[in-house]
């Protein structure tokens, strides 16, 4: 790993719990990482309900969503949260904000859990336009932070990290936020390259 | 917006439509929210007031999001009630209930990305036409015409029939893969307008054709919603005509025995090539195309059952042939252009979308993506 991937990713090595919505969810799936990020994390990764309800299928072939996540559960790579009265208030606040300031329910739900507890990996564009400009406590990560962290580098080594966002992006369809466009450009092309050799 | 600012009467409202369109009854829901049934009666009335808890059991229970019901934009509609209410009631099976409930899914979300993006449909309806007594083959055929003429197209074989029908008519066309039982589905609905629901797990030529056949519903039974069940046998007269129209609209006469002159012209014999060729020009399936000639008395009844108790094989002919599958539209659906649109402006969240269009979040993705990049959305400058 070298510095530039380091710099990339704003994970940091402290173990409170990070919310993940199901923009990022997906992305962990499809790349078949969720027990690999829990551990190389070793902080808590969890999935509020709503989330839960919205992953219906394992992106990799299809198989039921809510077996795939009933199984991690049991892994104990995620935990599954039911929202508190506090949060449950800034859920409804959120879902009921005039448009377009308002969000889905798997959104709401963990931006509202961030808003008490402080991390979220959310890569939704929207959400994420909504929890920086109301919500400046709350410590926004994306999926590329979770699959490119220095732990992760650190346990696994470059080809395995490449391979995750590789997946992510060619399973998931990750969306890629622009200060990582060129890193995953490369990184994509350099898998066309190896192809073709 | 908070939820209290919202009128009771709205929100009960609201609630009542989620709950039918999940197939439930009030005792159902009230059960779930450990509530009696007049008191959920009351809060589907607006007299009593929703609590926050209730109100995402219930959301909950409807397999809806607790924003889609709060949302001031959503649109709420109850195409089920004309199922309900008409003469398919008793053809309701869970498949045709799922896909009642997809439309009525897929209606609501393309009218809010309309009003949101304001790009309203615009409404050409022509006239409902009522069957008269007598032969409803040379009705069908007028009525065809008459609609052909209407959208200049004469009698050349309809190139795109999806686009000729949301676009020149204002009906709303929807694309899924359903139960294979189910071939479409059409309602109309003051609030939506004309709408269909159509199966992509048939056959290119079907799904035409089922475009063809719902379109004849939208011509002369509007009020009536319609589903379509592979195979089924047209109980009624109105089922009659629509499924002699569909004929018509896609096959006119007079287009199909000039063709059918060309081919025979010097003598020649008319061949299952000369069939496959045709049947390919109009965009139907073969073996549509020979139970029209068989209908014309250009073929002799029964060509269809002897060719295939001859075990003639009409895929490995088309390919021989090099024919592949019409395209059903040219170009995206609507609904996606629209979706696509509004997620770029930052109007809808993927969750939302995903809700409104009962996509799942890959799926959703790769329409996102095919639909290009950025620069596609970039202003071009207008002659004032």
């Amino acid at each position: 790993m070298n510095s530039t991937m380091k710099s990339l990713s704003k994970i940091d090595s402290g173990n409170s719990p990070v919310f993940l919505d199901t923009s990022v969810v997906i992305n962990l799936l499809a790349a078949g990482c969720m027990e690999t990020i829990q551990a190389t994390l070793n902080r808590p990764l969890i999935i509020p309900e709503e989330v839960a309800g919205e992953l219906t299928h394992d992106p990799r072939d299809n198989s039921d969503g809510r077996t795939l996540l009933a199984k991690l559960k049991q892994q104990e790579a995620i935990a599954i949260h039911q929202l508190t009265d506090e949060q449950l208030a800034h859920f409804f606040s959120l879902v009921s904000a005039e448009s377009p300031d308002d969000l889905g329910d798997g959104e709401a739900a963990t931006l509202a859990c961030a808003i008490s507890h402080g991390n979220a990996a959310i890569d939704e564009r929207k959400a994420r336009r909504i929890a920086v400009r109301d919500h400046n406590n709350v410590m926004l990560f994306s999926s590329l932070d979770l699959l490119c962290s220095p732990h992760a580098y650190k346990f696994y080594g470059v080809e395995v990290v490449e391979d995750m966002v590789r997946k992510a992006v060619t399973i998931g369809r990750m969306r890629i936020p622009p200060e990582w466009r060129s890193f995953v450009a490369s990184l994509m092309m350099s898998a066309v390259g190896s192809a073709h050799k | 917006m908070m939820i209290e600012s919202i009128d009771p009467q709205v929100l009960g409202e609201r609630l009542r439509i989620a709950r039918t369109n999940a197939g439930l009854k009030q005792e159902d829901a009230a059960k779930a929210v450990g509530v009696s049934r007049p008191t959920l009666v009351a809060i589907e009335q607006g007299g009593r007031r929703v609590k926050n808890d209730e109100l995402k059991t219930l959301a909950s229970l409807y397999s809806i999001g607790v924003n889609q019901i709060l949302r001031s934009t959503a649109v709420h509609i109850d195409l089920q009630a004309k199922f309900r209410k008409g003469e398919t009631k008793d053809q309701s099976g869970s498949a045709a209930e799922d896909a009642i409930r997809l439309l009525n899914q897929l209606a609501a979300a393309i009218v809010e990305l309309e009003g949101r993006l304001g790009q309203r449909q615009q409404a050409h309806f022509p006239p409902e036409k009522t069957i008269q007594p007598g032969p409803l083959e040379e009705q069908a055929e007028d009525l065809a015409l008459e609609l052909r003429h209407r959208l200049g197209l004469g009698l050349a074989p309809i190139v795109d029939i999806v686009s000729l029908v949301e676009l020149e008519l204002g009906v709303r066309v929807f694309f899924r893969p359903l139960h294979y039982s189910i071939s479409g589905i059409f309602a109309y609905d003051p609030a939506v307008g004309p709408c269909m629901l159509i199966n992509t797990c048939h056959p290119k030529e079907r799904q035409i054709l089922t475009i063809a056949h719902e379109l004849g519903h939208f011509m002369c039974t509007r009020n009536s919603p319609d589903v379509v069940h592979e195979n089924e046998r047209e109980a009624t007269r109105e089922e009659r005509f629509v499924s002699l129209f569909a004929v018509s609209f896609l096959m006119p006469a007079a287009a199909v025995r000039g063709r059918f002159r060309d081919f025979t012209a010097s003598g020649g014999s008319f061949t299952p090539r000369n069939l496959l060729l045709l049947a390919h020009a109009f965009g139907v399936s073969f073996e549509a195309m020979t139970r029209r000639l068989e209908g014309l008395k250009l073929l002799k009844q029964g060509t269809f059952e002897s060719l295939k108790d001859r075990g003639f094989a009409i895929e490995a002919a088309k390919r021989a042939l090099g024919i592949s599958a019409p395209d059903v539209q040219t170009s995206p659906p609507r609904i996606t252009l629209l979706a696509v649109e509004a997620y770029k402006k930052g109007i809808f969240s993927e969750g939302q979308l995903c809700s409104m269009l009962a996509l799942d979040r890959v799926q959703l993705r790769e329409q996102l993506d095919q639909l290009g990049g950025d620069e596609l959305d970039d202003e071009i400058s207008i002659q004032n």
